[in-house]
């Protein structure tokens, strides 16, 4: 995946790396052409594309074949080691997604959103995607939160205008706080170059995550 | 010059855009709170809004000359005050292209649109008031760029003709931080222009807003929201039709903005939040998205228009002391207590020391007006005059150094920034009575005068919260309740007795915060405060604070202390006091244990507190410096002049901010609270003595 801001996926590419994911799936490394044909037409199926395999499916194996990812033999295709490389950083990236999505869709769902996404989301993408969801999962309470610097992951205020109020103030998810003193009413706290001091019952309600 | 009309001056003034420089020519300055509703051509009204502390006031006094009080803590401004200025204007070959009324328009400070305090809401009123040509100066410290640009995103969506001021340009660059104007006022599409109002530069401000009342923009800077929402506004941009931009109200309508939902039937609201559902899965809460997505495109603004430079080395230093100390655990809250017992003995000793010396002053000029030779009778007017000469001298006597001295030692705690800090430590016990932290700042306001003090409670967001605080400026003695006790109890019986008067009023406050604390069962909203930067305190702005605070004290106070005085003596000489005195003189002595005269105080003192003290040795004649009271007597004379609604202005303050109802229920409440406790106050007292 070397350049990381693709614009639109070909369909050829996408057909590529199913066949690639079809290899890395089944557990013996060679298989008839036909098989493949047949599992990853259930793939894309599963990505819901409206790609016809049919069309692309002999001239991507020969491309493949060229960029000496896949190796056929008659009838068998086998995969290389490049190719097992390439196909698992699809895995890979497939499984990030979807673990990224099963907190607010279900398995199947996820699945088939991980089935999209995997085309179009470059490496550097999905590790930002999965810190911030890393950071959203290990964000405590501030009045909890032991180091003195952190990232606010999220305010959970139900009061609309104190909501506003606290981003208004700087106090929004996504920056940096630092933690200048803990007094007995609550915290004292850096956000950029201003100081604010927030009661204890507020800081209950502001989850933070270390760096 | 020859007087152009209007119309002509207007077609002039089409033609030149290139103004250069105005100029101030009348320095009459009419000062009133209306907001005038109709601007013209030739006048042009410009308001200063933004976030708190940002120097709003700082600027419009820069302008006008000192019309409002300035201070370093957010909050401090808490009413909208308009002051007017005629000017002349030039163009670039020092032509002269016409005279402009400017009205100038100071505002509470906002972080945002949403209100939740009333000062808050006369803000946004005073935005949303404001017509198409006039003019809004958001004023941001550059040091929170983000932040201000929050606000200004906002303002940007109402479509108002918007000039971005900004502030403390110099102290951020020496902190590594410096802007590019120009990159910002092009991402923005309007101008942004830096000013000083400490150094006065505020020139190209003024020539900006001025150029600008002519053209507004067309093409103002837009937060783009997720599609999703993006969809949604424009469906909520539909439902009503009015002046503001479509697509603001929209926004609004989707933050849920009660003044914007408010404007739609149930109907409409229900399909509204139909639409939302439709989206709920993606975007569960539309609102928080709104906010975070603006302040996120805020600060990616700040960050392309500002960068950073080399800091100076004062600068680089970590934390202030101060603060290390303030935010202690242990210490903050001990140097809280000894700040404030500090300021109060300070005001007792020295402040006795000066009364004293104005004692003396006020007998040497009473002794130069020569025995009357004219008397008709009994009545004689060079005795009026002494009367009310002596009434007034008396008043001025015990009020005055109590008020200067607690004005300008609060002056500079302000300006250095203390009082912020100061409600962190206190919060706790504040809590403890049910009350807002935010409390604190009025009532220290209150020891000064109790009517700012009723006014300032506008910037505690919960109503029950700002009733509670409101009564206790019964209890809390402002400096001529201070001035009683000190210049009359404490002058009269000493040290222990003035001092024994303030616990039992601290008690008695105590006690009453409790019982409110039960009775009103609302939380107090949790406290939620910006510490400003440390400042050095600018002496000018001391003192100019002080004169404003003490203004009315000498414009009102006096002449009503002299204007009491005569009247005393009038209705003494006449025999009528006798007739007010002596139908009371049972209730005093048995409910107050205090001599019948002493209703006569207690009375006038309601018009205006001052009049007490003065009343008080006007009705006794006293001489030889001696008051025919007893220790005890005048410790219960001071609770009964303290505890209560203080006086008439007081009063009509209260009235004037939370209504009939309720400012009739504290006039009686504490009528009678204060009575039951004096009462039992003297009743216990006599068992020690
Ligand atoms: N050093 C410096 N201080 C400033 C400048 N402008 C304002 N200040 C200080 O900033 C503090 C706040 O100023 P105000 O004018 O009261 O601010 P405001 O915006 O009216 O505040 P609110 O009324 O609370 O909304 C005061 O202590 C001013 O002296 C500036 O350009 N430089
Ligand atoms: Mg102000």
């Amino acid at each position: 995946m070397s350049n990381h801001v693709r614009k639109q996926k070909e369909p050829k590419t996408i057909v590529k790396e199913n066949i690639l994911r079809v290899m890395l799936e089944e557990p013996s490394r060679s298989k008839e052409i036909g098989k493949v044909r047949e599992l990853s037409k259930e793939f894309i199926i599963l990505g819901s594309w409206q790609i016809d395999l049919d069309v692309y499916f002999m001239e991507v194996l020969d491309d493949l074949q060229v960029a000496g990812l896949l190796t056929i033999n008659q009838n068998q295709v086998s995969i290389t080691k490049d190719g097992l490389i390439e196909a698992a950083n699809i895995l890979s990236k497939h499984q990030a997604i979807e673990k990224f999505f099963m907190k607010d869709l279900d398995k199947n769902e996820a699945h088939i959103a991980a089935g999209i996404l995997e085309h179009f989301i470059s490496k550097e993408v999905l590790e930002n995607m999965n810190r911030i969801r890393s950071l959203e999962e290990n964000g405590i309470e501030l009045i909890n939160f032991t180091s003195d610097e952190g990232i606010i992951t999220a305010l959970i205020i139900d009061d609309t205008q104190l909501f506003e109020r606290m981003v208004s103030m700087g106090i929004c998810p996504g920056e940096r706080i630092k933690i200048i003193a803990k007094v007995a009413a609550g915290f004292i706290v850096k956000l950029k170059h201003t100081q604010i001091a927030i009661d204890n019952s507020l800081c209950n309600k502001i989850l933070v995550a270390m760096i | 010059m020859t007087k152009r009309n209007i119309l002509e001056s207007d077609q002039q003034w089409q033609k030149d855009q290139n103004i250069d420089h105005v100029e101030k020519i009348k320095k009459k300055i009419k000062f009133d709170f209306k907001i005038d509703r109709a601007p013209k051509k030739d006048k042009i009204k410009i308001t200063f809004i933004g976030q708190p502390n940002v120097g709003k006031s700082s600027l419009l006094n820069a302008l006008v000359g000192t019309k409002i009080e300035v201070s370093n803590y957010p909050g401090t401004s808490v009413e909208i005050t308009q002051a007017e200025k005629i000017m002349k204007v030039f163009s670039k070959d020092k032509r002269e292209i016409s005279k402009i009324k400017y009205i100038f328009i100071d505002t509470p400070g906002i972080y945002s649109i949403s209100d939740r305090s009333p000062e808050e809401t006369i803000t946004k009123r005073a935005i949303f008031s404001s017509k198409e040509n006039d003019i809004i100066i958001l004023i941001a410290d550059v040091n929170a760029l983000e932040r201000s640009l929050y606000f200004a995103l906002q303002i940007l969506e109402s479509g108002k003709n918007l000039i971005l001021g900004l502030n403390f340009v110099e102290d951020a660059y020496k902190k590594g931080i410096s802007v590019n104007i120009t990159k910002l006022s092009q991402i923005l599409g309007v101008p942004a222009v830096r000013f000083n109002p400490i150094t006065k530069n505020i020139k190209d401000l003024l020539i900006t807003a001025t150029k600008r009342s002519n053209n507004i923009s067309a093409e103002n800077f837009n937060v783009k929201y997720d599609d999703h929402i993006e969809r949604l506004i424009k469906y909520a941009s539909e439902i009503i039709k009015s002046d503001l931009p479509p697509r603001f109200i929209g926004v609004r309508l989707l933050e849920e903005d009660p003044d914007f939902l408010e404007l739609i039937s149930n109907e409409q609201l229900q399909k509204l939040k139909e639409e939302k559902k439709e989206i709920a899965s993606e975007h569960p809460n539309i609102k928080e998205e709104i906010s975070k997505t603006r302040f996120g495109t805020a600060a990616y603004i700040a960050e392309k228009s500002t960068h950073i430079v080399k800091i100076e080395k004062e600068f680089k230093k970590k934390q202030p002391i101060m603060d290390r100390v303030l935010f202690h655990r242990f210490w903050g809250p001990i140097f809280t207590l000894f700040f404030f017992l500090g300021l109060f003995f300070v005001l007792l000793i020295v402040g006795g020391e000066i009364e004293e010396l104005l004692v003396l002053l006020g007998d040497f000029v009473i002794e130069l007006i020569p025995e009357d030779e004219w008397a008709i009778g009994d009545f004689s007017f060079l005795n009026l005059l002494r009367e009310g000469l002596a009434g007034g001298f008396a008043g001025i006597a015990i009020a005055l150094p109590y008020v200067l001295l607690f004005y300008l030692i609060l002056g500079f705690t302000e300006d250095i920034g203390l009082l912020p800090r100061f409600v962190v430590n206190i919060e706790k016990i504040f809590s403890f009575f049910g009350l807002p932290s935010k409390s604190f700042i009025t009532m220290i306001l209150g020891v000064g005068c109790t009517v700012p003090a009723i006014t300032s409670t506008r910037i505690i967001p919960q109503k029950s919260d700002r009733l509670k605080t409101a009564c206790l400026f019964a209890f809390i003695p402002c400096s001529s309740r201070i001035g009683i006790i000190m210049g009359v109890v404490g002058f009269y019986g000493g040290f222990i007795i003035a001092l024994a008067t303030f616990g039992t009023i601290f008690i008695a406050m105590m006690i009453w915060a409790f019982i409110m604390k039960r009775i009103m069962k609302a939380k107090p909203d949790p406290m939620l405060i910006e510490l400003p930067a440390y400042r050095r305190p600018i002496i000018n702005n001391v003192f100019s604070k002080s004169w404003l605070r003490m203004k009315s004290f000498i414009y009102v106070v006096i002449p009503l202390l002299i204007g009491g005085g005569i009247i005393y003596s009038i209705l003494d000489q006449l025999g009528i006091t006798a007739l007010i005195i002596e139908p009371f003189r049972p209730f005093m002595e048995i409910v107050f244990n205090l001599p019948g005269e002493t209703i006569v105080p207690l009375v006038f003192g309601f018009v205006q507190k001052d009049l007490t003290g003065a009343m008080l040795l006007s009705v006794f004649e006293i001489e030889d410096g001696l008051l025919p009271l007893t220790n005890i007597q005048l410790y219960t004379f001071g609770l009964a002049s303290c505890i209560g609604v203080p006086c008439i202005i007081a009063l009509g303050t209260m009235f004037k901010e939370y209504g009939l109802k309720n400012s009739l229920i504290t006039l009686f409440s504490m009528i009678l609270y204060g009575t039951f406790i004096s009462n039992i106050a003297w009743r216990v007292a006599i068992l020690f003595i």
